[in-house]
């Protein structure tokens, strides 16, 4: 049902997808943007989000996100290789979208309902390590504070607060949204609010990590391995992301070529 | 499905050490830079590759076309065991140095084409590859295709819009035109990659290459099957990629390996010499 020894790496069915941007954005340096909707291969996505009332789960099916071909079936998935190679140095994070709500106004007030469940994209059931981020869709004017609620990772309640970003974020920019203290991860995003901004949308994001790189020197390429990527579990209808932290003011054009490994 | 399940299956495999050497081309940092041209310890392309190939727009053929290493295993007697399915073809090792810091890819060309515009013509040409040709070079992986272009000689006079029609779904039914610019200002034997249409996932097969009517020059069409790529921190500091470190990647054996490089600064491609140990099982 996975693998749990080398001859079941060696045996497992794989697949290699291909997640690159031909097209560059502007970033602020060592902060992570968006770069689903740039041209590239799979073609562009749509960055502003479909839903402000109830939010969606995306899939590989959504537009910007590689296709992940069907699983043997009771076959459980792993990210087991990794290699990317980027014009500009930074660091790179692999990600499993599990939900978007938005795009809201600067100035939103909602409080979602009927959320769409990701439960089946969580690992053994453990909330904990997913993380909650803020993207601007437009450009901002003033610096915009946000505050969720949210259920955390046990399903209680749980609320940010108001967190002042402290910047006004440029088109793809992304803002991690720190937990109330005590909190570790978040299963249900329940209300999101804007403030001081005067201009701007963004969308409101629940990833789960999978796996760091980073590019020292510009124009190299990184190889991690099964040993290196730890295996991480994925799902045959998982929508992921490779997200760059360039250390340059530019997202530049990234390639990236993921191992998917499954085995039943 | 590959047919190498074990670390058993790998000590018992017949393995041998194919040679790829290739001296430098010009480059500039950045760009990746095919290396069908660059000489080696094999004959070198005679780009473009229609010229190899015959007229129009062409696959790549399977074996035999110049650029390629030849992997088919004859003189060990495994040609045969290929042909009738009794072997399958792996990748198991590699070790490469390089005498210029650079990223490296290689690939197999699934599919190639190469269009020659004349000035004021345009060009209208089929790839006459078909699903039968190109299944078995995916050796039972669902792995994804990359769309590059290139130019492997002349240069083009102005750039060209090109309109490149692929099929996307598993049932090559459904079909799609991509637009993409050839631009003028590509330099012998760089590589770019095409994107694809907002919201297209993938490309499976490609069908039909056609526009023109400004400019001349030559370009080629890429359908790409990565295999595995290395980064060159240091002249002639080997790399080594192992069984568990990505190798172990099945090939057909009739793989048009090539690769591309990507140098982090200076101007030539530099030297590049990777012993790739073969495995048959």
């Amino acid at each position: 049902m996975s693998i749990q020894s080398l001859d079941d790496y060696i045996s497992a069915k794989k697949q290699r997808v291909i997640i690159q941007r031909t097209a560059s954005i502007t970033s602020v340096a060592y902060n992570q943007s968006q770069t689903l909707h740039l041209a590239g291969n799979p073609g562009a996505g749509v960055l502003a989000g479909s839903n402000t009332a109830n939010g969606v789960v995306p899939t590989d099916a959504t537009a910007g996100c590689p296709i992940i071909d069907a699983f043997d079936s009771g076959a459980v998935g792993y990210l087991s290789g990794l290699e990317l190679h980027s014009p500009v140095a930074g660091d790179f994070t692999i990600y499993d979208m599990l939900f978007k709500a938005g795009a809201y106004a600067y100035n939103a007030n909602t409080t979602l309902a009927s959320q769409p469940s990701f439960s089946s994209r969580v690992p053994d059931g453990n909330y904990k390590g997913l993380e909650l981020w803020l993207e601007a869709v437009t450009a901002f004017t003033g610096n915009q504070s946000c505050r969720c609620t949210y259920l955390d990772q046990d399903g209680n309640a749980g609320d940010t607060g108001v967190i002042a970003t402290g910047v006004a974020p440029i088109i793809g920019r992304m803002y991690r949204m720190p937990f109330a203290s005590g909190d570790s991860g978040i299963r249900q995003l329940n209300s999101v609010v804007g403030s001081v901004s005067t201009v701007g949308t963004f969308n409101v994001l629940i990833l789960r990590p999978l796996c760091t790189v980073r590019i020292p020197v510009a124009n190299g390429i990184v190889k991690y391995d099964f040993t290196q990527t730890g295996l991480p579990q994925v799902y045959e209808n998982s929508a992921l992301l490779c997200l760059p932290r360039a250390d340059s003011t530019a997202t530049s054009t990234p390639w990236c070529a993921l191992e998917i490994a499954n085995k039943a | 499905m590959a047919k190498m399940l074990s670390l058993a299956d790998y000590e018992a495999a017949e393995k041998w050490k194919a040679l790829y050497i290739k001296y430098g081309l010009t480059t500039a940092a950045g760009t990746w830079t095919s290396l069908l041209k660059a000489a080696g310890n094999f004959p070198a392309a005679v780009g473009p590759l229609i010229s190899t190939l015959g007229s129009g727009v062409v696959n790549g053929g399977w074996g035999g076309v110049k650029g390629f290493l030849n992997l088919w295993g004859e003189e060990y007697g495994y040609l045969s065991r290929f042909e009738q399915g009794v072997d399958d073809l792996y990748i198991t090792k590699v070790r490469a140095v390089a005498s210029v810091p650079c990223s490296v890819r290689f690939f197999d060309i699934i599919q190639s084409g190469s269009a020659t515009l004349e000035s004021g013509t345009g060009f209208d040409e089929y790839f006459s590859s078909y699903e039968a040709d190109i299944l078995p070079r995916l050796c039972g992986t669902d792995d994804t295709l990359e769309l590059w272009q290139g130019r492997l000689t002349g240069k083009m006079t102005s750039d060209v819009t090109a309109t490149i029609t692929g099929y996307y779904g598993d049932d090559l039914e459904d079909d799609v035109n991509i637009s993409a610019v050839m631009p003028a200002s590509l330099v012998a034997d760089a590589m770019l990659p095409i994107p694809l249409n907002a919201g297209l996932k993938r490309l499976r097969r490609l069908s039909y290459l056609s526009g023109g009517l400004s400019g001349a020059g030559y370009f080629d069409i890429f359908m790409l099957r990565h295999l595995f790529s290395y980064d060159i921190e240091e002249p002639y500091k080997p790399v080594v990629i192992n069984l568990l470190q990505g190798g172990g990647v099945p090939i057909h054996y009739k793989c048009h390996l090539s690769a591309a490089v990507c140098v982090k600064s200076g101007t030539t491609t530099g030297s590049h010499n990777l012993e790739i140990e073969l495995a048959a099982h």
